[in-house]
């Protein structure tokens, strides 16, 4: 083995002699180091060589001896070329054993072998590298050498050109960032903008509204302030959500009320009254549903139609206030014509009064009716008029514009030219227009100052009273008590109180002071439902917190006559004196009900005026499109009596025959007008319709309970009465053996 | 021609009331109301100028019934009050005054 790997290392040897001596010239001397080494190398392995075949093994010698018996080192040496360097390597290392001297040169000279091959290879590996680089290079140079200056410019040309647009494209890149990021900024700031209006209008409106219905809820302004004051403290995207859910639902709100309205006193003039109420808050259970699909359906509302629904707010906006400026010239008239009718009444006989009236509802309606094709032909007419003014001409006619207008621009007119020219007929008219507003301004001046008078004494009074009042509350002496008298009720037994002692003025009060203040008292001691003769009123609790006592009369001091609160008043002690005289003399009654017996006999025959309300109702509703048909179906829905919880049924039912008189008008349009009028006071009718119907089966209704639907509230009423039929008036029938307690009639309901 | 269906009396009632911008549905309630009360006033005039007589007879006949027919009305005060037309536009004039919206 160790002959072997020798023998295998001499062979490398000599072939790298060998092969060394080949590529140079015989017998030239060595010029380099390496050459040097190389050459010494060779010989110490000729030597080696020789030296190795004489101490050959037996294991060497028969090998040779099966190949050939002699052969030359040289030839030894070729045919061993195939073995590796690596291999070489490998087994010297194995063989490092303890050695002879002269296998010490030859291992060393081999070494120097290997280790001049190596650096040989590395430098060739070197050079080549560097012919590789050299020539790259070259071929680079000898390149550019080959492009022509022309190609050179079209090229730096080229160049410039992309280097310009892509600066262009980067620029209008930034004018368009920024445009973007302006309009955007202006788009959101104008949107703002819009969307505070939106809101500030559709609080107006809010406001508008609740000051013309619930003049009596400052509480109600005052979370309205609230509101808005929250409003403005809310980022922009919180005020675009909820104005979106405010527009979708405030418009549909007041058609929802109109239409549950209607409904309601649809069936309250075909079906019970119970029934009625459910319709009610069926249909506003229907309306609600409704809006909901809508603003699903419709989704968020749209930057785009900020501006339309902005104008349609404001043109509710108007209309709202023009409606309350409507009602309270139509209220004028009412109050007027109870006037007109009672002085006709002097004039002419009583008993002619009902075919008397009819004649002028007759007359009144054909001479209006015409009056409207006039007045569409007027407008019209104006139309022209104002064209032809303008092209110069001269007209005789004064639009009602021009007649609101005040004596300076009137002058103006007169004074101007052909165009402006009108005819001294109207002058002088409009100068007597002029003449009677100033005097009924100076009329409502004195009214008010008078009025302020009144107010100042009526302060005095109350002033005076209450200091005689002071200290002689302690205990409810006897003197504040009073005995409530055979066929007398609790309101007259107040009235008598307040009356003989003249307590806080109360003889020099006009007569809706003297109802305010009997109301506080009653309120203030607890008025009860029932009460029998010889029951004691104590009228001492009302004294005993002077507090209180000052704001029942400063209250009590602002109705002043022909105010707003004076006529509501006056109105309410008309239709409750006409109640009072038809019960007039009917006392307490307790009675055993038959079977069969309706609660209330005498209004088994409904009057004329609710069968006519109820037709009309029906066409009205017919008009706006709702399916009568369904309205049973949704009157199983439930309602919540929130707006009604505060309520008595009493109340509730006037105020809902109220409202859908009026929205009967609102939906029926000119149609409903004159049929309104055919039924003559019908409004009134009705009202009394429903309170007679309450009173006298008054002690079986409950005021509803808060929370509590309109189904559960009849469902409840039904269930205590056992009112299981209805006869074809929509009259509960008494279940037998039922005791009907009639409550005394005392004074308001 | 009726009394109260003269085109002249029916431009002067919405002259004066001032509503022809209004729309109709608005005109037509307030025309209604306002043709009844002018009516009314007109019948409290008419009294005053009436004979007792007359109007006795007057009032006989609007407590008919049937009513009679409006032209019979019509005649009737035509025939009894002088002017009745001015005294109808005078009516107008003054309501109006009182009352405009």
């Amino acid at each position: 083995m160790e002959n072997k790997v020798l023998r295998s290392a001499k062979d490398i040897a000599m072939e790298k002699a060998n092969k060394m001596d080949n590529q140079k010239p015989e017998n030239a001397e060595p010029k380099t180091v390496e050459d040097k080494v190389l050459r010494s190398a060779k010989d110490i392995a000729m030597e080696k060589a020789g030296k190795m075949g004489n101490d050959k093994t037996k294991t060497a010698e028969s090998e040779a001896a099966e190949d050939k018996p002699l052969r030359s080192a040289n030839e030894t040496t070729v045919e061993k070329t195939e073995i590796d360097v690596k291999k070489g390597q490998h087994d010297r290392t194995e063989t490092a054993t303890p050695q002879g001297e002269g296998e010490k040169h030859i291992d060393k000279a081999i070494q120097d072998i290997l280790d001049a091959e190596d650096n040989l290879k590395k430098r060739e590996k070197s050079h080549n590298r560097f012919s590789e680089i050299v020539f790259g290079f070259k071929s680079v140079f000898e390149k550019k050498k080959e492009v022509s200056p022309e190609e050179k410019a079209q090229v730096t040309k080229e160049k410039e050109e992309a280097v310009k647009k892509l600066s262009e494209a980067k620029n209008k890149l930034d004018d368009l960032i920024k445009k973007r990021a302006e309009e955007d900024h202006e788009k959101g700031k104008a949107g703002k903008e819009l969307i505070d209006e939106m809101m500030d209008a559709k609080m107006k409106l809010v406001n508008a509204r609740i000051e013309r219905e619930t003049e009596q809820m400052p509480n109600t302004v005052k979370k309205l302030k609230k509101t808005m004051d929250w409003w403005h403290e809310q980022k922009w995207y919180t005020q675009v959500g909820l104005t979106a859910c405010l527009i979708l639902g405030g418009g549909e709100l007041a058609a929802a009320g109109g239409i549950a309205t209607v409904a309601g006193v649809l069936m309250m003039g075909g079906g019970t009254m119970l029934d009625a109420l459910g319709a009610t808050a069926g249909v506003e259970s229907m309306v609600g549903s409704f809006q909901k699909k809508s603003r699903v359906k419709k989704g968020l509302t749209k930057e785009a139609k900020a501006e339309e629904t902005k104008t349609a707010l404001t043109e509710e906006i108007n209309k709202e206030k023009d409606q309350g400026r409507f009602n309270d010239f139509l209220k004028k008239f009412d109050t007027y014509d109870k006037k007109l009718d009672g002085e006709l009444d002097k004039v002419f006989k009583i008993e002619n009064k009902q075919n008397r009236n009819k004649w002028i509802l007759a007359i009144a309606a054909g001479m209006t009716v015409g009056a409207i094709g006039v007045s569409r032909a007027m407008a019209k007419g104006a139309e022209g008029i104002a064209e032809g003014t303008k092209a110069g001409g001269r007209t005789g006619f004064v639009h009602p514009e021009v007649r609101a207008m005040d004596e300076e621009k009137l002058a103006n007119i007169v004074e101007g030219g052909a165009e402006t020219r009108i005819s001294e007929k109207m002058v002088q008219s409009m100068s007597e227009d002029l003449a009677r507003a100033e005097k009924l301004s100076q009329n409502i001046g004195q009214g008010a100052e008078k009025s302020m008078e009144v107010a100042a004494r009526s302060t005095e009074r109350t002033l005076e009273s209450l200091e005689s009042l002071a200290g002689q509350v302690t205990g409810s002496p006897d003197k504040f008590k009073s005995v409530i008298e055979a066929g007398s009720s609790q309101w007259k037994t107040a009235e008598n109180f307040l009356s003989k002692g003249n307590v806080l003025g109360f003889n020099t009060m006009n007569e809706a002071q003297k109802t305010h203040l009997i109301d506080s008292v009653l309120t203030k001691i607890g008025k009860t439902d029932m009460v029998k003769p010889g029951d004691v009123m104590d009228f001492g609790k009302f004294f005993e917190n002077s507090k209180a006592l000052e704001t029942v009369m400063e209250s009590n001091k602002g109705i002043v006559a022909g105010s707003k609160k004076f006529l509501n008043i006056m109105e309410n002690n008309a239709a409750i004196e006409k109640l009072t005289v038809a019960n007039q003399g009917k006392s307490i009654i307790d009675k055993t009900a038959k079977a069969g017996e309706t609660f209330a006999t005498s209004l088994d025959k409904v009057p004329t005026s609710v069968k006519v309300a109820k037709e009309a109702t029906f066409n009205a509703i017919k008009e706006i499109g709702v399916s009568v048909k369904n309205l049973p179906e949704f009157a199983g829905e439930s309602g919540v009596w929130a707006r009604t919880s505060d309520m008595s049924v009493y109340k509730f039912m006037e105020e809902s025959a109220k409202k859908t008189i009026q929205m009967r008008e609102k939906v029926g349009g000119t149609t409903n007008v004159f049929t309104k009028r055919a039924m003559n006071g019908n409004e009134e009718k009705a009202i009394n319709f429903m309170r007679d119907y309450i009173t006298k089966i008054g002690d079986i209704f409950r005021n509803p309970k808060k929370g509590e639907t309109v189904m559960q509230y009849i469902n409840e009423f039904r269930k205590a009465n056992g009112a299981a039929s209805y006869n074809k008036f929509g009259v509960p029938v008494m279940k037998e053996g039922l005791t009907k307690v009639k409550p005394v009639l005392a004074g308001p309901l | 021609m009726s009394l109260f269906k003269d085109a002249n009396i029916q431009r002067k009632i919405v002259e004066a009331f001032g509503i022809s911008d209004l729309p109709e549905d608005k005109q037509a309630q307030v025309l209604a109301r306002a043709g009844e009360l002018l009516i009314k006033r007109l019948f409290l005039k008419v009294a005053d100028i009436l004979s007792p007589e007359d109007r006795n007879s007057f009032d006989q006949m609007l407590g008919q019934e049937p009513p009679v027919s409006e032209d019979q009305v019509s005649s009737f005060l035509t025939a009894k009050v002088p002017n009745i037309e001015n005294l109808l536009r005078e009516e107008i004039n003054e309501f109006a005054s009182e009352f405009r919206m």
